[in-house]
């Protein structure tokens, strides 16, 4: 068995430093925004990255996808039992509902080959970064945000958060983070050449971010 | 796969004298580099219009990183105990080749062929392509950047950005080459879809993925890292295999920690607000999953970080995050770029670095590609003092005694003629008699002042000594003299 | 408070650019202030300091404490001398027996344009032709003494000086000390890009807090056959403000 860890721990015991005092400026102090200022934030930095946003009642929200999905183009769209549980029966037969095989391995190519969209819900979104938040669950599995060119979520206006540290706090995360915990902003992008953004590199080409009001 | 031993190899074996001379004579490199350095300045700066919050932002990721190091060894030992509780296995590797072994048994057990890679400097750092390739593990990079380096045959010349150097022209040429099935064109749009569609079945078929880390969170086990492609998240999420590795200096304290050294290193590094994607792993499948990794390793590099942190003097150099800001300000490396450095971070961080790793008999010179301009002191978000550390290290290279015990090659650059010309320079200039002579001396004869000094000359007038001097005039104008 | 104060040339300006120390002498004694040009002056160690070659500083730079024995401001036409006396020598002299006798020099050092912006909150009147320049202010005026908002103001008292701004102002020149002799190749090529963006301007003269810098400007200028004048920013001020100039 390598003693490399007992090696490298002995020489980092060996002196002990003074940690500068952490100092105690509240650098994230909140500024209060209201929840039409969240929402609005929200939308304006996700528009920036080119993500989409839609802001609509829970109610009209399968109205939206009912009339969206087929302008589109998009045939068949990738969702978890929850999400199909609530627009299965009301879900245009223009676009075919897909489930998630029981595992990535039998499921692989077609997630990757045949899937146009999908669909998913978040734990929240912050404004501050125009993120929205994803805690993939076995219903909802971590590549189905991924791997489809074009990516659903479903925020729900009453999760919205100011900041990072806002939602990690508000809601415990360091006594139960997910396997998995993701900050999507925008479609996939580079600048690797000559500086020159282009999107859909190798995560979705389309974030739409669908702003549920109650 | 591919070889590297073309080009890089002539790359590292030329001394570091050809390889300025040839960055200096690439007019093409220059304009790039010009160009793209310009263009990353100020995407920064758009992303602090506060200098009030600028400052208290780097204060605190300062101190967030000092904690992290004045408690290293502690917060190391919780960070492997909460990884093994997740379920992700940690291996402590002192040196690049038990690093590089330790990944080749992960990878022979798993009997893994095929690796795809997320963009990771350590990776680099301990040659881990190269290593793989060897042992016949096909090992493909997927950072488009990085994808595009790789197919060129070359090393990255930026940290964050790898094909900087790289024209959209040359860029095309490459591709072109390397993939005559798709047609010749100079669009980023549809450059950026072939390399989509190429590496599309890679991810989806290879046997495992290997990662860097940005942060790795003490307090929950949990590995995180940005990135705006989506490649990385490719590589930690669908291979049935994860290697993460990572420096044993990038671990933080608390969950609580991340979200301020998250925002500052994004603004630095690429001037943007957040990065498309931030990935928090803390744990492979679960049984109920669906996807994901079905197992997680971690490599904890060493590499000369441990005996960095014991160098009282230059332990700050480790609270590096990896942001590439100190290089994007650099004048020198915006003259050179990458490459001409021959290490793997450039810039104001690799010279302060790379030497204490590799030792000052082999790096020792670098510390002169600096003019000690302080720009690089000035924006590093976690407010390491670069010059400061540079010029240290560049003392070092004279007269050092104390840091042999962490550095190799102290004293090793001490050249006789030049430290002669010193002491000579000591003694006039410590004995104001002495002095007084000198001036004398060079101010009455100053029409017989060389008209060339060295290679000053070559870009600049020689400047002469004057009829008299400041103590002369001071004097003849009566002034007191104490 | 007193009206004296010590002034320390610097090496360079003592050897090569006098005209521009005694300028400066000048503008404080018009300001009614006693100056003190101690003999004994030579040089704040930085050109070794900052080759490695550290004990060779120190021996000169301790041999200057001995120079400024009264409490009174010490006063350097230089950013990158005051900065290595105010902030570099707490290093050299760090757990040397004379280090509380070099931290009470380096405590009452001012950059000559923050002296006369700080303290005397000078007036000026200028006496010059219309003109424009350009200003360059030093890397160590900048990031260091923090003194390069003193130069800007000290011109903009000047009512026919107009200023025109160069493009990457703030990038440094290439000068470095001996970087410029040791990287000669390096340096020639930044200073190259410096002028070119002075050049560009169309200003007739560059003015700097720093000898160093214009040195390797001007010098370069001048190798390129520009009629770009460059001037120390005491020079410019005494030329502009002084009657008999």
């Amino acid at each position: 068995m390598s003693r490399s860890k007992e090696i490298i721990l002995e020489r980092l015991k060996s002196k002990i430093h003074d940690a500068n005092q952490v100092d105690d400026i509240s650098i994230n102090t909140l500024n209060g925004w209201s929840k039409e200022e969240m929402i609005q934030k929200l939308s304006e930095k996700l528009k920036l990255s080119k993500a989409e946003t839609f802001i609509l009642p829970t109610t009209k929200m399968i109205d939206w996808l009912n009339e969206e999905l087929p302008k589109r183009g998009i045939k068949n769209i990738l969702s978890g039992n929850d999400i199909a549980k609530e627009i299965s029966q009301s879900l245009t037969n223009k676009t075919k509902l897909i489930k998630y095989d029981n595992s990535y391995e039998s499921f692989s190519e077609k997630l990757f080959n045949e899937i146009d969209a999908s669909i998913t819900r978040t734990v929240g979104a912050i404004a501050a970064s125009g993120s929205v938040v994803l805690h993939p669950t076995s219903d909802e599995p971590r590549l189905m945000s991924l791997v489809p060119d074009i990516h659903i979520a479903l925020v729900y206006e009453d999760h919205i958060y100011e900041t990072f540290d806002q939602i990690i706090s508000t809601q415990n995360w360091s006594e139960n983070l997910p396997t998995n915990a993701l900050l999507i902003s925008g479609p996939s992008k580079t600048a690797d050449i000559e500086q020159v953004l282009a999107y859909g590199v190798h995560g979705p080409k389309e974030l739409i971010v669908l702003i549920l009001t109650s | 796969m591919l070889s590297f031993f073309g080009i890089e190899l002539m790359q590292q074996v030329k001394p570091l004298k050809f390889r300025i001379d040839d960055a200096l004579s690439n007019e093409q490199l220059h304009t790039n580099f010009r160009s793209a350095m310009s263009y990353l300045i100020k995407k920064r700066r758009n992303q602090f219009p506060d200098k009030e919050d600028l400052k208290n932002s780097r204060n605190t990721s300062s101190s967030i990183r000092s904690n992290s190091l004045a408690k290293l060894p502690e917060l190391l030992i919780k960070l492997e105990e909460n990884l093994e509780k997740n379920n992700i296995k940690v291996h402590w590797a002192e040196t690049d080749e038990e690093a590089n072994n330790i990944i080749y048994q992960i990878l022979k057990e798993a009997n893994a062929k095929t690796v795809v890679k997320g963009k990771s400097m350590v990776t680099e750092e301990i040659e881990l392509n190269e290593f793989l390739d060897n042992k016949g593990i096909e090992i493909l990079e997927t950072d488009l950047g990085e994808f595009l380096v790789q197919l060129a045959n070359e090393k990255p010349s930026h940290i964050v950005m790898p094909a900087i150097h790289k024209s959209r022209k040359e860029i095309s040429r490459v591709f072109a080459d390397h993939f005559p099935e798709f047609p010749y064109t100079e669009n980023v749009d549809l450059i950026t879809q072939q390399a989509r569609k190429i590496l599309r079945d890679r991810f989806r078929l290879a046997d495992a993925g290997i990662s860097g880390v940005n942060f790795a969170v003490a307090e929950t086990g949990t590995l995180c890292l940005v990135e705006n492609e989506g490649n990385g998240r490719m590589c930690t999420t669908a291979p049935p295999l994860h290697i993460a590795v990572t420096g044993i200096e990038k671990v933080v304290e608390n969950l609580s920690d991340v979200p301020t050294l998250l925002n500052i290193l994004t603004k630095s590094a690429t001037g943007q607000e957040i990065t498309t994607y931030f990935n928090m792993i803390s744990s492979p499948r679960k049984n109920d999953e669906k996807d994901g990794p079905l197992s997680m390793h971690v490599v904890l590099l060493d590499n000369g970080r441990s005996k960095i942190h014991q160098n009282h003097d230059m332990q700050e150099t480790l609270k590096c995050i990896r942001c590439g800001t100190c290089i994007n300000h650099c004048p020198v490396y915006t003259q050179l770029g990458g490459h001409a450095y021959g290490t793997v971070y450039p810039g104001p961080i690799g010279i302060t670095l790379e030497p204490q790793q590799k030792g000052i008999t082999e790096l020792g010179d670098l510390t002169s590609l600096c003019t000690l301009c302080g720009a690089c002191g000035e924006v590093c978000p976690v407010q390491i003092p670069l010059p400061r550390l540079i010029n240290k290290l560049r003392s070092e290279t004279i007269e050092g005694d104390y840091m042999e015990q962490f550095i190799e090659g102290v004293r090793s650059k001490r050249k006789p003629i030049e430290s002669f010309i010193w002491q000579i320079w000591k003694y006039i200039y410590s004995h104001s008699l002495l002095y007084s002579i000198f001036i004398k001396i060079a101010t009455t004869f100053s029409f017989l002042s060389p008209k060339k000094i060295g290679k000053w000359s070559r870009y600049r007038v020689t400047p002469k000594p004057s009829r008299h001097s400041l103590k002369d005039l001071a004097r003849q104008a009566g002034i007191k003299n104490e | 408070m007193g009206n004296e104060v010590y002034f320390f040339g610097t090496c360079i300006v003592d050897l090569v650019y006098p005209k521009a120390g005694f300028a400066g002498i000048q503008i404080l004694q018009r300001e009614g202030i006693e100056v003190i040009y101690p003999s004994g002056q030579t040089c704040c160690g930085q050109p070794a300091f900052n080759s490695g070659y550290r004990t060779e500083a120190l021996k000169v730079a301790r041999s200057q404490i001995k120079c400024f024995p009264k409490n009174i401001p010490i006063i350097i036409p230089s950013g990158s001398c005051a900065g290595m006396i105010k902030y570099h020598w707490r290093d050299l002299f760090e757990g040397e027996s004379d280090f509380e006798s070099a931290m009470s020099v380096a405590e009452r050092v001012y950059e000559f344009t923050e002296f006369l912006v700080d303290k005397l909150d000078i007036m000026l009147t200028d006496l010059g032709e219309p003109t424009q320049i350009a200003i360059h202010t030093s890397c160590s005026s900048r990031n260091e003494m923090r003194v390069d908002d003193k130069i800007e103001l000290l011109v903009s008292k000047l009512s026919k000086v107009e200023v025109l701004e160069q493009e990457r102002k703030s990038e440094c020149c290439g000068f470095g000390g001996t970087f410029a002799i040791k990287q000669a190749d390096i340096s020639g090529s930044m200073v190259k890009d410096k002028t070119n963006a002075i050049k560009a301007t169309n200003a007739s003269c560059v003015i700097s807090q720093e000898c160093g810098c214009l040195m390797n400007i001007g010098g370069a200028l001048e190798k390129q056959n520009s009629q770009i004048k460059t001037q120390h920013i005491a020079q410019f001020l005494w030329d502009r403000t002084n009657a008999t100039s």
